[in-house]
């Protein structure tokens, strides 16, 4: 039996099989939009809530997990609406290559754990969203567009932007500035 | 396409985010190239290394010990409750009482209890009570001045079983059996949750329930005015006014008759309804009974213009407002009741266009309706919807039924249910979820967005996970999605 179907069959037996299957996924993932420990519990209790709430709703267009997903970040989303500070997007790709890009990849595979974490903590929320779904997630860019709600452009343009930022953080060249959270 | 041109492609290439022609064109490339096929597999080579110290950065997150246990307590399992908690002064009570019971004769049991804020601190997913006014309060032992044996009427049901207002019925010849609820009986039934009666005077009567309205009342503590019942009393007093309740026939049930009012012009007539609240507390015994209570008047056609049925049907009870008139238009509640459970229920009928149900407080159910509420052929029924008896009868203890000739505000209700909990121990009931067979049909969720003049109503309820806005409309009626609470 799916997961969904046990949701609506038994809810307290599938909200234990959600916590078991999804909970350290989804824990982790909010452990990174979240500034502190209890706000990411918090967060991953009102997406498991809300999933069993809404589990009519489901419609395995898509994954399971990318359901869920999708209604964390937007709770986070609103939980950090009127905070972010000023974005950057850029709409277009650029037409030459940038090195940075490579090294932003280079930079994050000889830094240790902690400072990624740290490194993707000082990203702004959508930005941070990005970079989950894209190097924790290996979501392609059609499954970030659909569960974050957004065209794909805008997807590769936030993924550019965190991976320029991240390399600026990584680097010790980048301020708390433009597209980081304080 | 040149190798600037392929290479400003490479990381929409590894999001694959490239399709059809420019992805051949890229891949076509990559086939002649040697340059760019090292410097994709370079960057791809890189992506993984990120990839990686994501995921080892993330990798060793697990949730915090006792999340499970927390969010079950948060939000899926609680149930609205309404505690009783033996104190130190129970006790004494208890001692005291039983002197007073082997004096009297009575059989008499004492609780305190406290009425906790159940319907505030109820994790209730939906819905949600952000207006309860029912506080935590220490509930004083009552006194009761009258009582005794309570009186059984049993009858056997009989009659066409089958009707498109009561589908799914079960067949004919069983048993009902309605209980005047009475000390002993309720010391028994309410095994768990003995009901109160102490020297002192204090505590709840039939008049602590709001007064403003009340134009009929009959309650299984405090009626007074038959004196002693008996398995042989065939006459419940109406305390408010002359709407004494009588059996129909013979002195005990016989086919499933009802209780009917005796003096039902007291209480109004279909052209000049009397009454816009019913209330009803109650526990059913026999998960194959029907109807609880049933108001209305007989339209052209035999069928009930309008009725407030309480009723169960295998296992489930439900709620529902008839319109017999037109077509089946039955529409249930979500509950699941053991033979336990004492819940209290209040129909409202407002603004003349609308009626709610409440279960314990929370606003379960409500329905546009075209007329009112009236009774037409003088019967208000107890157990079964026609005096004539068709069936439809109903097994378990009626504790106690008010009418108003107001539609009384969710406060109101609320105030009431305080005082219901405290002397009939109202437990807790289970909901039905989407899903649940019975429930399947009927928990729909549904949008309150219509425009006036409902919107003054909306902004009496509380906070609902309604969504996907269904019309309001003479035939509709609108549940929320609730949990299923154990």
């Amino acid at each position: 039996m799916e997961v969904w179907e046990e949701i609506e069959a038994n809810p307290e037996r599938g909200a234990q099989r959600l916590i078991d299957e999804y909970g350290n996924r989804l824990y982790a993932a909010a452990s990174v939009l979240c500034p502190d420990q209890s706000a990411a519990e918090d967060l991953v209790s009102r997406t498991l809530a809300q999933a069993i709430r809404k589990i009519a709703q489901y419609r395995r267009r898509a994954s399971f997990f990318s359901w869920l997903y999708s209604i964390m970040l937007n709770f986070r989303r609103m939980d950090c609406r009127g905070k972010e500070v000023e974005l950057i997007y850029a709409e277009t790709l650029p037409d030459t290559i940038d090195p940075s890009m490579e090294e932003v990849e280079r930079l994050l595979a000889s830094v240790d754990a902690a400072t990624v974490r740290m490194a993707i903590r000082r990203l702004s929320p959508v930005l941070r969203e990005a970079v989950l779904l894209r190097y924790f997630e290996d979501r392609s860019i059609s499954e970030m567009s659909e569960i974050i709600g957004v065209p794909q452009g805008t997807v590769m343009s936030r993924l550019f932007n965190a991976r320029a930022v991240l390399h600026g953080i990584l680097a010790g060249e980048c301020p708390a500035g433009k597209g980081e959270t304080k | 396409m040149n190798c600037q041109e392929c290479r400003s492609l490479v990381e929409r290439f590894l999001d694959h985010a490239l399709t059809g022609f420019t992805k051949r064109k890229v891949n076509l490339h990559l086939s002649r190239c040697a340059d760019c096929r090292a410097y994709f597999d370079r960057r791809r080579e890189n992506q993984a290394l990120a990839y990686r110290a994501l995921n080892a950065a993330l990798a060793d997150t697990h949730l915090p010990e006792g999340f499970a246990e927390r969010f079950r307590a948060a939000h899926v399992v609680p149930e609205r409750r309404f505690r009783l908690f033996w104190t130190r002064r129970t006790w004494k009570a208890v001692a005291s009482l039983a002197a007073l019971a082997s004096f009297f004769g009575f059989a008499a049991v004492v609780v305190t209890g406290r009425l906790t804020s159940a319907l505030d601190d109820a994790k209730v997913s939906y819905p949600q009570s952000d207006e309860v006014t029912t506080t935590e309060s220490d509930i004083e032992p009552l006194s009761i001045d009258s009582g005794g044996q309570g009186t059984v009427l049993s009858a056997t049901a009989s009659g066409d079983n089958t009707s498109d207002e009561q589908p799914n019925q079960p067949k004919g010849g069983e048993n009902m059996t309605i209980r005047k609820p009475a000390m002993a009986a309720m010391s028994v039934a309410l095994a768990a949750a003995p009901l109160a009666a102490v020297a002192d005077g204090g505590g709840y009567t039939s008049a602590s329930y709001v007064q403003d309205g009340l134009i009929a009342q009959w309650d299984g503590i405090d009626n007074a005015g038959t004196g002693a019942h008996n398995s042989s009393a065939t006459v419940w007093k109406d305390l408010k006014g002359s709407c004494d309740m009588t059996l129909t026939a013979n002195g005990h049930w016989s086919n499933g008759n009802a209780l009917a009012v005796a003096n039902a012009g007291a209480v109004g007539t279909s052209a000049a309804p009397a009454y816009k609240t019913i209330e009803v507390v109650y526990k059913m015994t026999d998960k194959n009974g029907r109807i609880l209570f049933a108001s209305g008047h007989a339209a052209a056609n035999g069928k009930l213009a309008q009725m407030v049925c309480f009723s169960v049907i295998s296992g489930n009870s439900l709620a529902g407002f008839f319109d017999g008139t037109g077509t089946s238009s039955t529409r249930y509640a979500r509950y699941n009741f053991d033979a336990t459970t004492v819940c209290s229920m209040s129909a409202v009928h407002e603004n003349g266009s609308v009626s709610f149900v409440y279960m314990n407080g929370v606003i379960d159910m409500y329905q546009k309706l075209d007329t009112n509420w009236g009774i037409g052929d003088g019967k208000i029924m107890v157990g079964d919807r026609a005096a004539s008896g068709s069936g439809y009868g109903w097994t378990g203890e009626v504790y106690a039924i008010r009418l108003y000739s107001i539609a009384l505000t969710k406060e109101q209700i609320a105030a009431n249910l305080a005082v219901d909990a405290a002397r009939f121990g109202v437990y807790e009931y289970k909901y039905l979820i989407a899903g649940d067979p019975i429930a399947a049909e009927s928990a729909k969720s549904c949008t309150v967005a219509q425009a006036t003049p409902y919107s003054a109503i909306e902004a009496r309820f509380r906070t609902c996970e309604w969504s996907d806005g269904i019309a309001l409309d003479a035939t509709e009626r609108h549940f929320g999605t609730v949990f299923r609470f154990r």
